[in-house]
This record gives C-alpha cells, structure tokens and sequence, in this order.
C-alpha cells in the first residue's frame, strides 16, 4: 500500500502524547506520540510504502518483536487514515 | 470631555436621555459600546452595574451598536416582548420584557465572541492577585461564576467572568471586568459575603432560573487597560461534601480541554493552534474540586504568594 | 440618491485618508452588515491605504478575514469530497460563483463572505448525482410537494441539498436560468470552453479522469452579470455589483479581447441586456473606466426609455449600502420594484401570479405557527457560545 501525508500539519509535542492540527480538515488530535516518528518518516509530496516503513521500524528486531511493531504500525496508519491526516495513494 | 469621566458623573436622566436618543458610548475593557434602549429597566441597572466604567463620546471609534427594542404586534400590550439588536441584525428569539439586562449582557457578550477574532476567546473567569492570573474554565458544574465571584470579594482582581481574551500575539490576557452573572442560590451565598456588593435587578424565570448581575469592583474596572500574563488555568468542579482536591493536569489533556473551551478555535485556525500552544507552554495546569468556600479561598490566597 | 460611505469607499477607496472616527463607525456598520468588510479591505492593501485604518478598525477587519478564510476552508474540504464522488460517477462538474472563484484562485476570492457550492451540471445526471449524494449525508431542504414540484418543473435547480452535519449547502443547476424562461439559455454555449481545475493536493487520479471544472472567463462574467440582473432581492446587490468590477478588471487585463468575447457570447445566448446593464451600472455607480468596445456596445444598446429610466432608478438606489442608516422611500420604492422585476424576469406572468399568491399563503401559515429562529451558519459557527451563562 502506498501512502501520502497531508500537508502543512502542525503539531505539539508532550510527555506521552502529541497534539496534531490539520490546517486542511480544521481539526485538532490528540495522538500518542510515537505517531510523529511514523508521520516524519513520510513525504507529503511522494508517495510512501507501508512495507518500508515497517521494515523501517523493525530493523535490527527479533521476529517476535517485528510482529508486535508491525501491528502497532498498523494501527496507528489505520487510526491515521480514518482521521485523513494520512490517504491511500492508489495507482 | 475629561479623560476619565465614568459614567458615575451623569445623573439618571442624562444616562436615560442618551440611552434614548443617540446612545450612551461606553469603553468595555477594549471595546466600545453604544448601547441604546428605552425600557427603564436598562437604565436603571446600565447606571447601577456599570457605574464606574469609562465613558466616551460618538467621535470615539465604536465596536459595537448594540440595542434591547421591544418587539412590535399587537401582542406586545398582553405579553411584552423584547429583542437584542447589534446594529440592524437581531441574531436572538425575543424574550420576556423583564429579562432586558440580562438579554443585553448576553448580547454583548455574543458581540464579542463574533467579532474578536484578534484574541483567542475562552469561555472561563479570568481573575489576578499579586501579577499571579488564574483562568478558570466554565466547564458544565465548575461553580466558576460563584468562584469567581467569592475570588473578586477577596481581594482578586476581576479580568472576566466570561470570557479570557488572550491576544493572539503576546499571548497576554486582557480584561474587561463587565458584571458578573450569577444564579440561583449563588446570590444569596455571594450577598451574604460582603456588605459592599452592589446587584442589579434579580429577575425570575429565565431559562436559566433566578439571574442577577453583580457589580465588578471600582479597583477592577479602574486596572482594566491591564494585561496580564497568564499563570495557571484551574479546571474547578463544585462536588458536595467533598474536601478540597488539587490535582496538576497533564499539558496534551489540558489542551484539548482548552479548545473545547474556546469560542473561536476552529475559526482560528493555525493562528488558534499556536496560540494554545504558547498557552499551555506558559502556564501551570490544575483540576480543582471543592466544595468548601473557606477552603478554596485558603487554597487561592496561598496560590497567590 | 445618497451616496451611502460605503458606495464612496468601494468607489474610491482613497476617501478614508480624510476620514474621521464617526466617519470609521459608519463605514464599519455599513460594510459590516453588508458583508463586505474583508472585500474593503482587499482594495484598501491593493491600494497600500492599510496605513490611513485605525487600529480598532483593523481588528475588525482582520476577525472577518479570519471568518472568510475558515468558511473558504470548509469549502475546499467539501469541494474535495465532491471530487471524489464526481470521479467515482464520472461526472464532469462544473462550479459556478464562489465556488468557482475560489479554486480558480482569483483575486475575487480573497475576501469574498461565501458558504454555498454550486455546481452546474448535465440534466440526464442530476437524479444519479441527487442519490449518491443522499447516500453521503446530504438532504433536500425542500421537502414539500409542491415546492418540489415547482423546482423540478420550471426551475434550473434542483431545490437545494443540505449535508445534515455539516450544515453546508449545495445548489445543484442544469441551467442558469429558470428553463420556464421565455429566454431560455443554451447551456452548452456558456459552459463550452469550460477550464479545468487542476488539485493542487492530490497527486494521485487513478481513472486519469478530471471532474471538476470552472467557466471560461467571458462565461463566468456573464453567468454573474445575468443572475445579479435577473434578482428579485437585491440586499447584496452592491456585492454583487462590486465583484463584476473585480472580475471584469481581472479579465480585462489580462486578455486586451476580453471584451470583444463577452460580447460576441452575450449574442450567442442572447443575453446581451445583462452585458448592458454590467458596463452601464461599473460605469454609473463606481465610475469606472470602461475601454472601447464597451463604450460602443453600451452607447449602441437599444431600450425603451420608459424601460431604461425604470431600471436606473432601480438598480442605482439598490447598488448600495442596505442599512438603517441610509434608508429613504426611493429606496423601498427601488426595492419593490426590483422584487417585481426580478420574479417577472424569472418566470412568466402565467406562472408567477399562482406561485407568489401560494408563497404568501405559506407564509402567513407559517406566520400564525411560530416565529421561525433566525441562526445562519455563519452564526452557528460556534456552538460553544450557545452555553454561554451556563455553569
């Protein structure tokens, strides 16, 4: 699946969690923080592969691991899509 | 005309001729009001309540034209009905004529929050001792008028009742020290505190039960051209019985309660984003439930120090 | 006619260099209520006079510009909604009025106070647009019988579309004038050489299939200049009036035939009395400079005196600030007349008489029921304040 990052997103960070805002929704998030790590390694301008960047997240991991990130990966791009911070880039 | 004439120096029938004819021009905190009406009710409580606000001319620059008009029919002689006006535009439904002050307080107050869009709005108290300003969000239950009220008889001064206006820019807070609404059994709790307040009319029935206004007082009214940078934001919560809680609120929580607070920040924008921001970057973040009034003053005037 | 502040300062926005604060307070009030604050202020940065507002009347300006860049927003969101469902269906769209002006980021847009989308499109699609749309949260607002008879018989709409959450509106046309017009327009000459608008967000179009497109700018003038002529309610007419000089001094610089088109389409749908009285009232009401062709067509025009003197009467009353402040009775006159004009314009005596004779019946029905609450979305911006007082 390829995915593109909305653009010109703003956020601030705190302990735990992160507020997003989205200048082209209007609405604001509040996220668990580990999403800007996933959205900073997307491109707003060019597309982004699921597959690397999961093997982005999981190198150097044990297999066990790589399956518990990879879920929560999966998760987080889920709950991003459904908030459109994130959209399918379909060919 | 002096600089600081207030509206204390003219007597009932000069107040009540200029709310009649061209309208009596009044600085509220930044803003300027032209306020227009014919009812006596009007009259009386605009000359009670805002006594020592600053009083201007029609060659000052005006905000706002706000006007309480009865409304025309037939109908007016069984049921006499009222209407707000800001300039030509009536946003509200008509209400009861007895509830014409109250209407125009919340006339004013819808003014603003259409139209200050160079602050961010939050629906709180805002109140300041010793530099020290505390916010106080209006969450449903917090009590936060009758707090607000105890605070500004024990030596707070009063920035808002309803409204923190948080320049966009500095991110100061500025005042506007308009009367402070309270209900119900909050009356008679706050006149049985002090033999200095000053009410306006208590009027019965509204949707929101028995309102009246109470007077700010004159050392607030006088500082009002004050900013002042924001210290802390108190979510408090009225809860019967209950000793006094302080809890510190973690920041991403905060914020979130402070857009649903504000009146203005979807409007806002980005501008609303970092103005929060910067807010909540500044400022100690506390939830607060109590129900003890000596206990929460104790609690404030240590806060203060 | 009293030439209202706010007709002066559209007129010649330099006249606030002398102004005095009474003189603020008007034009504040004026413009304020004829939502042309942010349009104001537009021409006073186009004409660096930004330095001459005080600033409480900045701040004023400034919170209507923040209210048209959010309402422009929201546009955008739903417009790229719509996108995706025109793709889907593959229907080609195109918008009309503010819609169109905003995503074809014309200086008009800047400061223009609009919420409704409009779109134009091919009458054998409205009923698959009009289900699919219903599908996605979007509601007739007319829900009457007989209204909606009265649409789908002698209308260019369809009766307007509400999405239940997010309060916004969308006009769907086939036509840009009632087809029980006795000057029915052929829609594909205006629509032919519609522009595509590119997205600016979206890099990806997996059917390679473009849906959304604006009117050519000769057609875009003209569609504004005929639904400004042919309107019965003329309160936002001086808005109205105001962005055929933005549009036209846009267009005209930058193509030196602008005019010639516009002429050579008006003939083509035969609605040349509107191209008329769009260069006769820029001209009349904020004297502008017109070129060459247009002189000639305006002085070549041919009308009935009794006609023309009816119309200038009209429109150069109601080309202006509708405000407490400068109401006379030539201007209520000027009004009624309008409202006649413009229902007469739009639809046949036949039809008319029946349809106004319901309308007022309806309306003293709904009269004796209850008064209707007054909230435009605009108001309802924010919910919040409806709890004001409430702790």
């Amino acid at each position: 699946m390829l995915l593109i990052k909305s653009s010109n997103l703003l956020h601030e960070y705190f302990s735990e969690q992160v507020i997003v805002f989205d200048p082209n929704t209007g609405q604001t998030h509040c996220l668990d923080n580990n999403v800007i790590e996933i959205l900073g390694q997307m491109s707003t301008n060019k597309s982004n592969s699921l597959a690397q960047l999961k093997q982005f997240f999981t190198q150097e991991c044990s297999n066990d691991e790589k399956t518990r990130i990879n879920d929560y990966i999966q998760d987080m791009i889920n709950n991003l899509l459904q908030l459109k911070l994130i959209r399918v880039h379909s060919l | 005309m002096p600089k600081n004439q207030t509206l204390s120096s003219l007597n009932t029938h000069e107040i009540s001729k200029r709310l009649n004819k061209d309208g009596l021009v009044l600085a509220v905190g930044p803003f300027t009001f032209c306020i227009k009406s014919s009812l006596p009710s009007i009259v009386n409580n605009v000359q009670k309540i805002y006594a020592d606000f600053q009083l201007l001319s029609h060659d000052d620059l005006i905000d706002f034209y706000v006007s309480i008009k009865k409304t025309k029919g037939i109908r007016r002689f069984i049921k006499p009905q009222i209407n707000f006006y800001s300039d030509d535009y009536s946003p509200f439904l008509p209400l009861p004529a007895s509830q014409a002050f109250p209407l125009l307080e919340w006339g004013m107050n819808w003014c603003i929050a259409q139209h200050a869009h160079h602050y961010l709005l939050l629906h709180s108290a805002v109140l300041e001792k010793n530099g020290k300003s505390v916010i106080l969000p209006a969450q449903s239950g917090s009590g936060k008028s009758t707090l607000c009220a105890l605070l500004a008889l024990n030596g707070w001064r009063l920035l808002s009742d309803e409204m923190a206006l948080i320049d966009l820019k500095s991110c100061q807070l500025h005042a506007l020290a308009r009367p402070i609404s309270l209900k119900n059994e909050s009356i008679k709790v706050i006149s049985a505190q002090s033999h200095n307040t000053v009410f306006g009319e208590i009027v019965d029935d509204t949707n929101k039960g028995t309102i009246s206004h109470l007077k700010p007082s004159t050392v607030s009214v006088e500082y009002v051209a004050e900013p002042v940078r924001p210290f802390a934001i108190i979510f408090p919560k009225y809860q019967v019985n209950q000793a006094i809680n302080v809890q510190e609120t973690d920041k991403a929580t905060a914020f979130m309660s402070v857009i649903e607070n504000s009146f203005n920040y979807a409007v806002l924008a980005e501008a609303g984003f970092n103005t929060v921001a910067a807010l909540i970057d500044q400022v100690q973040c506390h939830t607060l439930t109590y129900s003890s009034t000596e206990e929460v003053l104790a609690f404030f005037e240590e806060f203060a120090h | 006619m009293v030439t209202s502040i706010l007709l002066s300062a559209l007129r010649n926005p330099a006249v606030i260099k002398s102004f005095s604060a009474s003189d603020w307070n008007l034009l504040l009030r004026q413009a304020s209520s004829a939502k042309m604050l942010a349009r104001l202020a537009y021409n006073f940065t186009k004409l660096d006079l930004t330095c001459h507002i005080p600033e409480k009347i900045l701040h004023h300006i400034n919170s209507e510009q923040v209210k048209v860049a959010h309402l422009h927003q929201q546009v955008r969101q739903e417009v790229q909604e719509l996108d995706e469902l025109f793709r889907k269906l593959k229907i080609k769209t195109i918008y009309l009025k503010g819609t169109a002006y905003l995503l074809a980021d014309l200086p008009l847009a800047q400061g223009r106070y609009f919420s409704d989308i409009d779109i134009l499109l091919n009458k054998d699609e409205i009923s698959r647009i009009e289900i699919a749309l219903k599908c996605k949260g979007w509601k007739s607002q007319k829900t009457d019988d007989q209204d909606q008879a009265y649409y789908r018989n002698y209308m260019h709409e369809i009766p307007p579309m509400q999405h239940i959450l997010r309060g916004t509106i969308i006009d769907i046309h086939h036509n840009i004038l009632p087809v029980c017009n006795d000057n029915k327009i052929d829609i594909s000459l205006l629509s032919a050489g519609a522009l595509i608008i590119a997205e600016k967000n979206i890099l990806d179009n997996p059917t390679n299939y473009d849906p959304s497109y604006v009117l050519a700018p000769e057609a875009m003038f003209l569609h504004s200049a005929i639904h400004l002529f042919h309107e019965g309610e003329l309160e936002q007419g001086l808005r109205g009036l105001s962005d055929l000089d933005i549009l036209f001094s846009h267009f005209e610089s930058n193509d030196q035939s602008f005019s010639q088109k516009l002429i050579k389409l008006a003939q083509q749908i035969n609605q040349q009395q509107s191209l008329f009285f769009a260069w006769r009232y820029l001209d009349k009401v904020f004297n502008r400079a017109l070129p060459e062709e247009a002189r000639v067509f305006v002085a070549q025009y041919q009308m009935q005196t009794v006609r023309l003197l009816t119309a200038d009467f009209t429109f150069t009353h109601l080309f202006n600030a509708h405000h407490s402040t400068t109401v006379t009775w030539r201007f209520t006159l000027a009004a009624q007349l309008a409202y006649w004009r413009g229902h007469l314009l739009r639809m046949p005596l036949r039809l008319l008489i029946p349809h106004l004779c319901r309308k007022s019946w309806l309306q003293l029905i709904e009269f004796t029921k209850k008064e209707p609450a007054k909230i435009n979305k605009a108001d309802a911006l924010d919910p919040r304040f409806h709890q004001l007082d409430e702790d």
